[in-house]
């Protein structure tokens, strides 16, 4: 999958877990007031269980946006 | 009280410092509080004499590391009631759930209460996004509370003894994978 098919399936997967319509453009954490810190982590364990990964505690900080979600997704999946 | 990967423990004196440094970082929807280490001990020594009133530092399990605070207060054991709040964590944290589960544990598992509350300035949306997101019920109308001398407006959360099983299952279950997650 490439990186911008990546991206939007990020933004879809977040998108469901707020109960928002997904976005066209980047979703950024500080920007929407549904994404707290329990929301946060549904997101993250939800990727983990789609795309059969795992992220460290040290990387949940960093996911930011869903553009920072599926940077830290790709090399992942690349391997 | 332990939970899976993080702990909440008395603070104490020797928090004062701590406890400045992390309000006036992270603190901007809270009351400004002690400004001083100094100032910050005297409210602990005066906190110490209160019965209706706990004080917690968020820790971790792995190696005591403190992570945030948060407190439950007007304990009133006639109507087995109380607030929670005090609630902040160092920036980047991930103990926001597994510290709403041990004070929740605390209120209704350690000391038997019916119902416990929270109330958010309205301004602090992920806050109450977050109170939501766990399963609490919000009162209809927003409270009127007083923050740092003002008057301002907060959404109250309530979560009641009969709820607390359905919320407990909800944070568990994130807390665990969150435990999981830090081990490796």
């Amino acid at each position: 999958m490439n990186a911008a098919d990546l991206e939007v399936e990020v933004r879809r997967l977040v998108a469901l877990i707020l109960k928002l319509p997904a976005d066209a453009t980047d979703m950024r954490r500080s920007d929407v007031a549904e994404w707290d810190s329990l929301k946060h982590m549904e997101i993250v364990f939800a990727l983990e269980d789609r795309y059969h990964v795992q992220f460290d505690e040290s990387e949940f900080a960093a996911m930011t946006s869903s553009s920072a979600i599926a940077a830290l997704l790709q090399p992942r999946l690349e391997t | 009280m332990r939970g899976h990967a993080f702990a909440l423990r008395p603070v104490t004196t020797a928090d004062a410092a701590f406890i400045v440094d992390l309000r006036s970082a992270q603190g901007l929807f809270l009351n400004r509080g002690a400004r001083s280490e100094v100032a910050q001990r005297e409210w602990i020594e005066r906190y110490f004499e209160r019965s209706d009133d706990y004080y917690f530092v968020v820790c971790r399990n792995a190696d005591g590391e403190a992570e945030g605070l948060a407190g439950m207060y007007d304990v009133d054991d006639i109507a087995q009631d109380a607030e929670w709040g005090r609630f902040i964590l160092r920036s980047g944290s991930s103990a926001a759930v597994e510290t709403a589960l041990l004070v929740y544990r605390c209120a209704f598992d350690a000391m038997g209460l019916q119902r416990i509350h929270c109330r958010t300035l309205i301004d602090n949306v992920q806050v109450v996004a977050f109170h939501d997101s766990c399963g609490l019920a919000r009162r209809d109308r927003p409270v009127v509370i007083e923050h740092d001398g003002q008057q301002c407006e907060a959404i109250e959360h309530r979560l009641s003894r009969a709820g607390w099983p359905a919320v407990r299952e909800r944070l568990d279950r994130v807390a665990s994978r969150v435990a999981a997650a830090s081990r490796r």
